[in-house]
């Protein structure tokens, strides 16, 4: 199997670092990646602890699958209580960082405690030391790659990494790895900070070694499925997510203005057909064993060159702060890799700004000589992503996240989050079904956590109206335990536009030879997502925070096709707990738990 | 077919006036992103792209349906509502936007 069975232990204050034995019986359970670390991270930390503590931890996790040729297997994930929720925190990332990381032999590092100087890890194979990070603190995220990726000699070392994003402990600061690819949201790049941890590098030798010997076969028939799919095939390859900018747009749902309206008139002007048309899309890029390759490399006539940016960056810059340059939203994301900061976030927490500032509750002399934040301002967006990272001027509040920042000006109204996450790029009362599956992510406003878009808008794999309530919870769940294999399993989200279930039931059975049928692996999901909820619930969390902004549930949309619409929470969240098994106030029953094993 | 013939078409058929509007990589297929007609009544979504298949010279039907199935993932919203939730393609045409986008996904 692709396991490597071995776990790296790094105590950060201490120094010291250790190897363990994997728990098969436990891997059984939680497969890998998301749902193996979420589970080590339940058993080993208390759910209440200060995400920024020493007493935090942080685990870096790839699946079986990782590092293999099963398409598109090349995801790790960072797990950890994150800063910007609190509640469990996941992150999920591709490039090509997680591959050698099982390369050099480890399945996850655990790191624990806190260390008294900045440090990084760096790993070479059986060769593991902590080393001085000083000259490295404060450098970009590309910087400290390239100055890295020479560790052993090769310039073959991959590198994970933050930037003075993570340095600053800004909320929703991200863990980038190959300078590009980012485990993204929820504030895990805050945690590394915490740690004083700036970077690991890793090169590896070893290479995973599959059970069946007809992996190869299998793999090949879903490379196959995935190539002739017209979505992952040719539509994700050509214009990569931000395709998705006209779509969400013509159906009402693409959030403009801080959520204020829900289409936005110009969007024909930053779209992902119009990086194409006006020539700033120089080519696609693919992570590890992708044979999708939805990254977009670009040049701006500027002269940044620069990735992305993806479908939800764009939006967040653009529509979401009424922003139709594109250049500026394109430097804006290359601003958030370059400081290792969450572009949904960054963008949000600006159009937050926005709002408050063209309303009159953020006073002038709050900017500290900055832009004015008004809807539509190019120059905002960039001037006030940087500001961020280096918590410069109001940088320094907006850091803190759109819930934290629209307290401080006592309108809490004006954040569009879930549990102190800001929502991605669909707005639910256009979609009722990704609607409760924002409300109930385990990690707070999400959208790659159950992508309902998929049937609700997108047709795939079969068409549901979006307005429609009946079977929307069942339907919910079964996106969730799903998304939940597919992290722990190590591939990307993006494979189940071509994939079922049971395409994932084969290349997992090929490779560990756990020989699941659908349902066990469905249900390894279902436990996955049921131990982030007793996180949460430990945390603290209860049944009045799986809810949405009110904006969403009490005012109709103004125009469009969704015209007077609301979303209808009330009505599906005691539904999904149902479905769930989970009691009227959304907390498991013993019955489901013993179910589960948990 | 020139510029020309086309106009002189479009003005000889008394009906509804639609847009259609191509977007992902049909946009970057056709010859332009827009088209403007006007079609008879009773003209269906099916109709219409057949129509688009002999004006483009491009085989767009093709793209988006299979026999008189819409390909899953392809989205064709008719004033801002999937024809799949209409009449599928038999959906009749009324006066306004069509918004056509074959298979696609993102997130």
């Amino acid at each position: 199997m692709s396991y490597t069975g071995k776990l790296l232990r790094v105590n950060l204050s201490t120094g010291e670092i250790k190897t363990e034995q994997l728990d098969t019986d436990l891997a059984r359970k939680f497969l890998g990646g998301r749902g193996l670390a979420s589970k080590m991270l339940y058993d080993e930390i208390d759910p209440k602890v200060d995400p920024l503590s020493p007493e935090n931890k942080i685990i870096f996790a790839t699946g079986p699958l990782t590092g293999t040729n099963a398409p598109t297997g090349g995801r790790y994930m960072v797990i950890t209580k994150g800063p910007l929720t609190g509640t469990i925190a996941s992150s999920n990332s591709g490039g090509f960082f997680g591959a050698e990381l099982k390369f050099a032999g480890y399945d996850m590092i655990i790191l624990e405690g806190k260390a008294d100087k900045p440090v990084y890890l760096s790993i070479h194979d059986d060769e593991v030391q902590l080393k001085d990070a000083t000259q490295l603190w404060g450098k970009d995220v590309f910087e400290t790659t390239d100055a890295l990726a020479n560790e052993f000699g090769d310039g073959k070392a991959r590198v994970s990494c933050i930037g003075p994003g993570g340095e600053n402990l800004v909320k929703f600061a991200a863990v980038m790895n190959d300078k590009h690819r980012a485990a993204g949201r929820t504030g895990v790049g805050a945690v590394m900070g915490s740690k004083n941890l700036k970077a690991i590098v890793v090169r590896g030798s070893g290479r995973p070694k599959p059970s069946s010997p007809d992996f190869m076969e299998v793999v090949r028939q879903k490379i196959n499925i995935i190539k002739q799919n017209p979505v992952t095939g040719e539509g994700l390859p050509a214009l990569g997510t931000k395709v998705l900018d006209n779509i969400i747009n013509q159906s009402g749902a693409y959030p403009t203005r801080n959520f204020q309206e829900s289409v936005f008139e110009r969007t024909h002007e930053v779209s992902g057909e119009a990086l194409v048309e006006k020539k700033y899309l120089k080519k696609n890029t693919a992570c590890f064993a992708c044979p999708i390759g939805c990254g977009r490399v670009i040049t701006l006539p500027n002269g940044i060159d620069s990735e992305g940016p993806e479908y939800e960056a764009g939006w967040a810059y653009g529509a979401d702060c009424g922003v139709d340059n594109l250049i500026a939203i394109c430097e804006a994301n290359h601003l958030c890799n370059k400081y290792g900061i969450d572009p949904i976030s960054a963008g949000s927490t600006i159009a937050c700004a926005m709002e408050l500032y063209e309303k009159g509750y953020l006073p002038k002399e709050d900017l500290n000589k900055g832009p004015e934040p008004i809807f539509g301002s190019s120059e905002a967006i960039v001037y006030y992503t940087k500001a961020i990272a280096l918590r410069e001027g109001l940088g320094d509040k907006l850091a803190e996240g759109s819930k934290r920042f629209s307290e401080m000006y006592g309108h809490p109204e004006f954040a569009m989050h879930v549990k102190g996450q800001e929502l991605p790029a669909y707005d639910p009362r256009g979609v009722q079904g990704h609607g409760l599956q924002y409300a109930t992510s385990n990690r707070g406003g999400c959208h790659v956590r159950g992508y309902m878009i998929s049937p609700e808008v997108l047709g795939i794999p079969e068409k549901l109206d979006p307005q429609e309530l009946n079977g929307k919870p069942d339907w919910v769940k079964t996106f969730q335990d799903l998304t939940a294999v597919i992290d722990s399993a190590g591939l990307c989200l993006f494979t189940s536009f071509a994939l079922t279930a049971d395409d994932y039931r084969d290349l997992v059975n090929a490779d560990t030879g756990f020989n699941y049928t659908t349902e066990e692996l469905m249900k390894v999901g279902e436990r996955v997502w049921n131990l982030e909820r007793l996180f949460n619930l430990k945390a603290g969390f209860t049944k009045a925070d799986d809810t949405l902004p009110k904006r969403l549930l009490e005012q109709p949309v103004q125009e469009g096709p969704n015209k007077g619409a609301v979303h209808h929470l009330d009505e599906l969240l005691p539904l999904y707990y149902k479905v769930r098994g989970w009691d009227e106030n959304g907390v498991p029953t013993p019955a489901k738990l013993a179910e589960l094993g948990l | 077919m020139s510029l020309r013939q086309r106009n002189w078409r479009s003005s000889v058929c008394s009906g509804m006036k639609v847009e259609v509007e191509f977007f992902a990589t049909l946009r970057l297929k056709l010859p332009k992103p827009t088209y403007q007609l006007d079609m008879p009544e009773g003209t269906t979504i099916k109709d219409l792209m057949r129509e688009l298949d002999r004006i483009t010279g491009q085989p767009v039907s093709k793209e988006l349906f299979r026999g008189d199935e819409v390909i899953p993932g392809t989205v064709i919203l008719l004033n801002g509502k999937n024809i799949l939730h209409l009449n599928g393609v038999e959906t009749p045409l009324e006066p306004g936007k069509i918004a056509v986008f074959p298979p696609v996904a993102g997130g």
